[in-house]
């Protein structure tokens, strides 16, 4: 309780007056976004290789101008679903890279890299399995596609590269609470 | 953290640009993408279905030359539908969408197309979504509300396919943006593939038939 209600006004202070917890946000923030688009580039690369070569494999009048068109077909819509799907990343990444520098300041005082990326792990498990239990709750077509063929696409997958970009993220907090006290100089 | 922040924010812009670049080349050549294939007279020939084409719908109209016998093609074509064949386009990237699509390789599967035949978008059974086949000339041409496939033999083994599809966006902005930034590509990928996965079905079974 004592150490809940410490967290609570860290967390309240750096909303208050020092700026660090919106900074981690905005640094969760662009990470999160910029994952999802990650993502979608390189699912736009996947899908490009597979479907040319099923385009080669059936040659057609004007291969070379399918080949272009479908490989930009694939970019624009697999990156424009990126971009939507990157809108609750960020929000996700955000709360989860603040809680971890929140924690990495109340629970972490030697600054261990060990201790920052379980901190980060664990934060980004907690927030998957809160996901997970809504998913479990949604509508029965989410459901099916997210748990038969795509699972792995839209869940397996990204569940992966958020637990691996938390674990990875606990070097940079510790960085910034070492060098700025708290406080990401952007 | 400066250091990682200033190198996120690169590659955000990295690939926002990449988008943007994909974007602006689909667009530079979209007419001869909604043609894709199709000679100009085929795109203004009136079809079987275009009685069902709601005003202000958006129309592309594709074309395909099959080194095989119009019988041949037809029968595949009469196949399509996740109900019966498949759509004969990427399996994977159907999957992908919970459709369990099966794509027939080898003959055509189910029972072939007539005038009133339910045909399968997606999915199958009770949750399945459908269509109705509302305009039938046997051995040339079907449609299903507006989306029309046509056929034309230029000679005893080759065969002319015409896909017209329809695609009505709304008034809604959000309509319009899903349909010219996402939909519109996606059908183009999913639609050239299923007229070259016909293509290969038909000319391999022409092939075998010699």
């Amino acid at each position: 309780m004592k150490a809940a209600l410490s967290l609570g006004r860290y967390a309240a202070q750096d909303h208050a007056h020092s700026g660090a917890a919106v900074s981690y946000a905005g640094f969760g923030a662009l990470v999160g976004f910029t994952a999802a688009l990650a993502y979608g580039a390189l699912f736009s690369l996947y899908a490009i290789i597979r479907v040319s070569w099923i385009i080669l494999r059936a040659p057609a009048d004007g291969a070379v101008f399918t080949l272009i068109t479908n490989a930009a077909s694939l970019v624009v819509a697999s990156m424009f679903f990126a971009i939507l799907c990157g809108l609750p990343a960020a929000a996700l990444q955000a709360g989860v890279l603040s809680l971890s520098a929140a924690l990495n300041r109340r629970w972490n005082p030697s600054r261990s890299a060990g201790i920052a990326a379980r901190i980060g792990l664990g934060c980004a498990a907690a927030a998957l399995l809160g996901l997970h239990g809504l998913v479990a709750a949604a509508p029965p077509l989410i459901e099916r596609v997210l748990w038969e063929s795509g699972y792995l696409f839209w869940s397996g997958l990204p569940s992966l590269v958020f637990l691996g970009l938390n674990f990875f993220l606990g070097r940079p907090i510790l960085m910034d609470l070492e060098n700025s006290k708290n406080k990401l100089s952007v | 953290m400066i250091h990682a922040y200033r190198f996120t924010l690169r590659l955000c812009l990295a690939l926002l640009g990449l988008y943007l670049a994909a974007l602006a080349g689909y667009f530079a050549v979209r007419p001869q993408i909604m043609s894709w294939g199709a000679t100009p007279a085929e795109t203004r020939r009136p079809m079987a279905g275009d009685e069902y084409i709601p005003s202000g719908a958006v129309v592309s109209t594709r074309g395909l030359t099959i080194h095989a016998p119009i019988e041949i093609v037809w029968e595949w074509m009469a196949g399509l539908g996740q109900e019966r064949g498949g759509f004969y386009s990427y399996t994977f990237l159907e999957n992908l969408f919970g459709a369990r699509m099966v794509n027939a390789a080898e003959r055509p599967m189910g029972e072939p197309i007539r005038l009133g035949s339910r045909f399968s978008y997606y999915g199958e059974g009770p949750q399945g979504t459908y269509g109705t086949v509302d305009a039938f000339r046997p051995g040339q041409t079907f449609s299903v509300h507006g989306w029309t496939f046509y056929l034309d033999a230029l000679d005893a083994g080759t065969t002319r396919l015409v896909v017209r599809y329809p695609f009505v966006t709304g008034d809604s902005l959000v309509g319009k943006i899903g349909y010219y930034l996402m939909f519109e590509q996606a059908h183009y990928v999913m639609e050239s593939g299923m007229m070259l996965g016909l293509k290969s079905r038909a000319e391999q079974t022409a092939e075998r038939s010699q």
